[in-house]
Formats: structure tokens, sequence, C-alpha cells
């Protein structure tokens, strides 16, 4: 066990992580160089044919140091903001973390928030400066930050170019010199984190685990502590990155394990995997993750509603976080209501139900959980505006509230601040770091930054700011709900609940993106906006003048149906809400306004 | 019983390219016997055997170019046609010799490539012929065929719709107006109205005809009869097998036969009928009542007990019809 590392990568975004773990994978020999580029390729296409996230696998590597072998195992992480309980997932199988900081960019906001993961994971840190390669890359500059702001020593960091490979053989020694072997014992009751999971249809789950104490062969019979589930193991074995069986795994091990379990609700990651015959106490678990941004997922077809239901029992295999129940729209029929952990998390999740599974699919504007007091003392979470009370029922609203972090360099300070402030945002203070940069501190409902404030801060700071935030609470806050009406009826779908302050903006502002957004069709269509029944703003999209093939002679008669096939086929891709056609992306872009 | 069978013969060459024009054509007369050989040929290749023709049409291109005795060969390679016989033709090459001809070839109606009633119109469409040749060919050809029929376009850019003046439509029998478009779509999104008087009746989205006038051979298109086209570009329908010449002018080819599924006759049928005044049979339309309903309270068809039929309003918006009905 002595010769076992088990680590992952952290970083901020862009920062080079999965640049770094292909060279060590090549450096390793894991991945020959000349296979590098097809072999990854390849199993990206077998992840998306199985359906899983596109992110690497945990992965078996050897290195030979001082003429001993040790097994290297890289548990990949990803990186953003949004996907902070998919780190510490991770970072429960590991005994050390390699912190990537840019050299040109140094410490950011996710830098921090990472590294304050690991550390409160119990996890040793190994600094590694990446993109020394770079003419702006200023090591001396980085190591210092790293040693004032995050507090951790960084005098022995190696400075690399995971590009070039320079110098990463010195990471691979500080892996095994710096980070501690795994403590276990192997002749104990069999002690297994479940911290990984994926969907194969032959295999069924393909857990991911790692191994504190005991081990675990074909044929064992195993207990899953949390679902009090059994089964029967069928395969052991690890990822080199190909999947590849072995007779057993053991304490400090990471592999993976399958046990003919078919369905979804039988497993649970996080969950502690022990024999039936000689069961072990659980391990601490993971912090259940809320989600924090909702909305409702619907298929364009109506009759797709079972095959979105499979996708997203699917996709809840390996991503926790991820929570769904019935819903049903007036406009847009069955469907769910899907909770994120953030924005990015909901574009993946959709964009993988498109490209993974195939359907075509409507989301609706995203919204978060208020807390709604009802004049008769009731209190509700309402996360779809569709479910609020009357208006008159309701006697006060509470939304969430999060601290928000944003990292910049001054000059961007006041483009910021008017950003934050223009979104309810209350500045509480402003701390200059060293290296140039300066942390500000707001408190910000989090309605008004799931949208686009993340690309509005990149855009007004052109790049160079980041930002972190996390749930601080609820506020009371005068909320109103705003009703979207389309030829005179309101459309559910299209409902928000927006801060008064800015209602009557924002719905003359809906409406002429709807205008814009809705093409011309046969008869007119009205489109306004209200607030409890009073119209604030209407728009029209006006009828279409003319669509008709012109002239139908010489008997070519295919050609003219193909030109109303590829009509037709651009058909299928609205929807239709009473008697008007909606692109199926409106109901998103309607909130970048 | 022999089943009835419509003949398209394409004639490609022209004095000059339309810039508007969407059917195959060139300007290397020179090829025009080798053309008419092959023409000849894979016309006498054929099997009418089964079939009673009913109606030629001689289209292009610009067919008026062919000499009578050209004519005379090419028509000898078809079997009798007791129907309907066309020949396009341009008002500048049209002559009193080649009416006569016309004529003695058992030919019986004349679509005339008019194109406009106003002369700036006619010089940015970059016409070859000008208003006063435009009248003096209708003069002509009226002295010769009853069954006189003129193809105009509307909706040019810069440009007003001329209606017809009194003393042409008296001459005339039918009328193909249509929309400009480019790469198959209209180029204004705009519909000039056309006036004309009430004896002329819209019987297709673009064509209008006094009672029993109406364009037999292009109602079979319309209506789903058999057709075979010969030449460069031709369309045929036969045996439920839609199929083409290629374009290549000396060297074209029968392309391969496409099959059609219940699914495309269904909807080339809607398709078709919504553009003809008889409109749609309600039989092709079942489970649509909503749609229908819907179109009806917009003004966009009458519904008869037996008939969908699309309104002025709603021809102008045909596709969209289509889409809700099919």
């Amino acid at each position: 066990m002595k010769h076992i590392r088990n680590f992952c990568i952290v970083a901020h975004i862009d920062h080079g992580k999965s640049t770094l773990a292909d060279r060590l994978l090549e450096v390793t020999g894991t991945v020959a160089k000349r296979d590098m580029e097809a072999q990854l390729l390849d199993s990206m296409d077998l992840e998306r044919e199985r359906g899983i996230t596109i992110k690497l696998t945990p992965t078996r590597m050897l290195y030979t140091y001082h003429g001993e072998e040790y097994v290297l195992n890289l548990i990949d992480t990803p990186g953003h903001v949004d996907f902070t309980y998919e780190v510490s997932r991770s970072l429960a199988a590991c005994e050390g973390a390699i912190l990537i900081v840019d050299a040109t960019q140094g410490v950011e906001a996710q830098t921090l928030s990472n590294a304050y993961l690991a550390i409160d994971n119990n996890l040793e840190i190994l600094p590694v400066i990446n993109k020394i390669d770079l003419p702006a890359a200023d090591v001396e500059r980085v190591r210092n930050e790293i040693e004032q702001v995050i507090g951790i020593p960084s005098g022995l960091a190696p400075a690399i170019s995971a590009k070039n490979g320079t110098n990463i053989d010195q990471v691979l020694e500080q892996i095994i010199e710096l980070l501690p072997a795994p403590t276990g014992d192997e002749n104990q009751p069999l002690k297994a984190l479940l911290f990984d999971c994926y969907y194969n249809n032959f295999l069924g789950a393909v857990c991911l685990v790692r191994l504190f104490d005991g081990k675990v062969k074909v044929g064992d019979k195993i207990k899953m502590l949390a679902t009090g589930k059994e089964f029967e193991v069928t395969e052991v074995g690890f990822f080199t990155p190909k999947q590849t069986p072995c007779a057993q795994l053991s304490a400090g091990d990471v592999g993976y394990l399958c046990a003919s379990i078919k369905t979804v609700n039988e497993i649970k990651i996080g969950d502690t995997i022990t024999l039936t015959e000689n069961p072990c106490a659980p391990l601490p678990g993971y912090k259940e993750v809320l989600p924090v941004v909702f909305t409702g997922i619907y298929p364009i077809a109506g009759d797709k509603y079972g095959e979105l239901k499979d996708a997203l029992d699917k996709l809840k295999l390996n991503d926790a976080s991820l929570e769904f129940t019935k819903e049903t729209s007036t406009a847009l029929g069955f469907g769910f209501r899907v909770g994120f952990l953030g924005l990015l998390h909901m574009e993946i999740i959709t964009e993988r139900l498109e490209r993974e599974f195939n359907l075509d699919i409507i989301t609706t504007a995203p919204s978060v959980n208020y807390i709604v007091h009802t004049n008769d003392g009731r209190t509700l979470n309402v996360s779809n505006p569709s479910n609020l009370p009357k208006a008159v029922e309701i006697d006060y609203y509470e939304e969430p509230i999060v601290a928000l972090k944003m990292w910049t360099p001054p000059e961007y300070i006041g483009a910021l601040m008017d950003l934050a402030t223009n979104k309810r945002g209350v500045f509480i203070d402003m701390q200059h770091m060293d290296g140039n940069r300066t942390l500000l501190n707001f408190k910000i409902p989090l309605n008004e930054i799931v949208y686009d404030f993340f690309d509005r801060m990149k855009s007004c700071s052109h790049g160079y700011a980041s930002l972190d935030y996390e749930p601080a609470g609820y506020q009371r806050a005068d909320l109103v709900k705003m009703d979207i009406l389309l030829n005179g009826k309101i459309c559910d779908a299209l409902s928000l609940i927006v801060h008064e302050s800015v209602a009557y903006s924002k719905g003359k502002a809906l409406a002429e993106r709807l205008k814009d957004i809705i093409p011309r069709q046969m008869f007119e269509v009205p489109i306004q906006a209200a607030i409890g029944g009073k119209i604030i703003a209407r728009e029209t999209v006006k009828a279409l003048r003319k669509d008709v093939l012109a002239k139908c002679y010489g008997g070519d008669i295919t050609r003219k149906m193909k030109l109303l096939e590829k009509q037709r086929a651009g058909k299928k891709k609205m929807r239709m809400l009473g008697n008007v056609e909606i692109p199926s992306e409106a109901f998103v872009e309607i909130l970048k306004i | 019983m022999k089943k009835p069978l419509s003949v398209y013969i394409h004639f490609p060459f022209c004095e000059k390219r339309c810039g508007y024009c969407d059917f195959v054509s060139c300007t290397a007369t020179e090829n025009v016997d080798a053309y008419l050989q092959k023409l000849c040929a894979e016309i006498r290749a054929f099997d009418f055997s089964p079939y009673q023709v009913n109606t030629i049409y001689l289209g292009g291109g610009t067919p008026s170019l062919m000499t009578p005795n050209q004519l005379e060969k090419v028509l000898k390679c078809l079997p009798a046609c007791a129907g309907e016989v066309t020949i396009e033709c341009n008002p500048n090459s049209l002559t009193q010799m080649k009416c006569a001809a016309y004529r003695r070839l058992g030919i019986n109606r004349l679509s005339l490539g008019v194109q406009s009633f106003d002369n700036a119109t006619l010089r940015d469409l970059e016409r070859i012929h000008d208003l006063k040749q435009a009248y003096d060919a209708i003069k002509l050809a009226h002295a010769y065929f009853d069954n006189l029929s003129i193809d105009l376009i509307k909706d040019i850019p810069q440009h007003t719709f001329v209606t017809p003046p009194p003393e042409i439509l008296a001459m005339i029998k039918h009328i193909s107006i249509y929309s400009l478009t480019k790469d198959d779509h209209c180029v204004l999104d705009t519909d000039e109205p056309v006036h004309l008087p009430s004896d002329f009746v819209r019987y297709e989205v673009s064509n209008y005809a006094r009672a029993g006038y109406e364009s037999k051979h292009n109602l079979v298109y319309w209506t789903g009869g058999e057709y075979i086209g010969f030449g460069a570009g031709a369309h045929s329908l036969l045996n439920n097998q839609r199929f083409c010449n290629s374009n290549a002018i000396l060297t074209y080819q029968r392309e391969l036969p496409f099959t059609r599924s219940a699914e495309d006759i269904h909807d080339e049928q809607i398709m078709l009928g919504l553009r003809l005044r008889s409109g749609v049979a309600r039989s092709l339309l079942v489970g649509k009542d909503d749609a229908i309903k819907l179109l009806a309270e917009h003004g966009l068809v009458t519904v008869t007990p037996t008939h969908v039929i699309a309104t002025t309003a709603g021809l102008k918006v045909l596709n969209q019809i289509w889409l809700r009905l099919v």
C-alpha cells in the first residue's frame, strides 16, 4: 500500500488541468504519445455512447522511482464553480491534490475555493505553477501569491509547462515524495466509497470506488449501506484509461466494480459499499448538495415524455446533484422541474439530453427557490412561478441571497461594481490582494446572477475577473409575478418572478425580445406582459405577408416538395402554444435581457 | 383501353438567357441540330403503345426558335394527339410563317412570353423584346389561334405590375402571372394585387383563364395525372415514379426514379390541391378539423361539404396552410 498514491488535480478553469493530466498519462507511458489523441478521442466517443460525462475516468498510472514501482491513481475533477460538490466527491477518494496555478494569471477565485475544499478534506496539497512557456509568466510572483493568499508553502512547487512537457517528472516525483500513501487495513471488513458511477448497457451501473479497508473480488456479496440493497460482484478492475478487469481490489485501491445493478434508485453516489457477511461502519458520506437553479424541461414532441424521463434517470446515475420532479404546464404539457447547481450545470445537462439522448427539448426560464408567506400564515417553497398562490393571498416573499466574491485587476473594479449594484447587489467590502488583484465581496440575490451574470462579468472585465459564490440565506424582497400573454392567453411557461423595481422595464424588454424571436406566422400575434392582470407592455408580431411557391410549371413537383419539407423540418423545432409557434430556444433567450 | 398521357418536350435554346428563368437553357444555337437528333431518338425509344396522348407542351428555352422543318421532325416522332398542343413563343421571334406552320402541324395553343406591359420593366428584366413587339405578336397570334395565353411577371422590385389593357385582354383566353423568384423564393415579401375582368377566373395560384380555357396540360401536373418529359431537364411522372433527365444539353440522361410513398402522394395532393380553385378533397384531411376551423376563422380558407379551398388571402400564405394540414 505504501506504493500507492491517490490524487486529483484541482485548478481554476483554464489553468491547464486537462493538459497536465494528458502529460502525466504520457510521461508514465500509460498512453503512448502517438496514441494520445486517438485513444482519448476513442474513449470520448465510447463515453458518449454510454451516456456519461465527458471527463476522464480515474486512471491508474505506473511510475518507477528510485527503482521501485508506484501506482498513481489520478481522479479527475470538474473545474467550474457549479461543480464544487463533484470536486468534493472526488476529493474524498484521495490523499492528495495537485493545485495548478497559471503562471500568467495567478490565484483565481476557484483556485482558492478548490484549495480550501482540499484542505477541508484533509488532503495534502502539492502546488504546481503551469504555463511557464508563456511570455507573461511570472513564476516568482505566483509563488508569493500562493504562500500569501492561500497560505501553503510553495518554495518547492514545480514550475512546468504542461503544454510543452517541461518538468513533468518533477511533478511525478513530488507526488511520490510529498503526497501520503493511503492508510487502511485489507484484513478489516470491506469499506469502499462509491464516488461516481455511469451506466453501461451490458454491465449495468459501473461503480467507481475507493477502498479504505478490506478487499473485494468477483462473486463477493456486497451491500450498499445507505440504500440497503445487496448485489453480487460480477467484475472488478481499474482504468488504464481503458476499463481493465483484475482479480481483486484491496485497501488503498481506486477502481470500479460491476454487480448487475440495473436501476438507478438502487444506488446512491457517496454511499459506503461493504460485504453482506461482514459489514463495516459507514463512511461519513458527502454533504448533501442542494440545487439552487430550477427550470422546466419538456420534450418538444409530447410523446417523448417517457424517453426524457429515462434519460434524466440515467444522467442522475453519475450526477447525484440532479433533481427532478414531474410537472405539468398548460402550455407545454408533461415535463419535469429540474434542479441544478448553477446555470452551467443546467446548460451541460440540457446539452447532454440533446446530444447523447437525441431529444429535442424546451427549457423554460430558470428560477430559484422562493419562500412565499401567505396572508393566512402559511409558508410555501416555490420554484415554479406557475405554482404561486394568487397575488392577493401573498403577504411577502423571501428570496435566496448569495455571498459573491469577484477577483479582478483594479482597473475593472468600477465596471464590476456597476454590474453588481445594477443586479441589486450590496457591496460588503474590498480587499487588495498581492499581485495587482482585488477581491470584491457582495451580497446579491441569487436570481440576479443565475441568468447571464458570469458572461457579463467576463465581458466587462475583458475576461480577467473570476467569481465564486455560496448561499447566504434568505431575505425579504419586493417581488412580483410577471405573466406573458400570447394571443391574449397567459403562457405559463414564460411566467417569471421579478423584482418590483425592474418589473416595468423588464416586461417591456421581454415583449420586445419575444417579438424578435417569434417568427411571423399566418396570423398577427399580440404579445403582452402583465403584472397581476394589468398589462404593462404590448408588442405585435405582424402576420406573414407572403409565403407561397410562386409557380409550379414544368412538372418538377419534387423540387417544390423539397422546399416545403425544409419548411416542415424547421417547424418541427417549434412548439405550438395555442395557435402560436414558438422556437424552442425562445424560453431561455428571453432571459438575456 | 389506353391510359391518358401528357407529353412535355423541352427545347433549351434561347437568343439570350433571362436572369429570372430557372429552366434548363443555353444560347449555343450551333448545337440545335445535335440536340434535336438526340431528342427525337429519345422520343422514338419510348413505348407509347399503352397510352393515349391527350396533351403536348413544347416548352423551353424558346421553342419558337425552331424552324418549321425542325419542329415537324420532332412532332412526327409522337403519336397523334387529339387534345391541347401548346408551344411557348417569344414575341420577337414569332412570324406569320411560323404561325401558319404551327397550325398546319396541329398546334392549337400559343403561350407568349410577354412578361410585362411596361417598357421599363421589360428593359430591367433584360428582355430582348419591347412593348410594341409584344402587341404585334399578340395580334398576329390572335389571327391564327383562338386559344392564346400570355405569361406575365409581377412583384418585381422598383416596378409596379401593369394590368394588360382591354384590347389585349379581348384577344387572349389565358394569363399566367407569377411572382419574380430567385433560387426558388419570391424576391419580394409583398404580393401585388391583380385586377382582371371577372371572366378571367383564377383557377390556380398564378393562372387565370376564361371558362373552358384552363391549361389542360398544366392541370395534368396539378391533379396527379401521368406525363412524360423529353429533353434536357424534363420531368416525368409514370407508374407512381417521378424521374427527370439531367441538365446537360447534349449528354442528358434519365436519372434514377423516385417512387412515391403513400405519404408523399398525400402531401403532394394537399400542396397541389391548395393551389387550385377546386381545392383539396376533405377526405384527404382526416383529423385536421381543428386546423381547418382555425384557418377558416381567419379567412384563409373556405370550407364546402366536400372541399377546403384557399381564399385570396390564403393563396398568399399557402406554404403555411400546407404545414398545418399535413
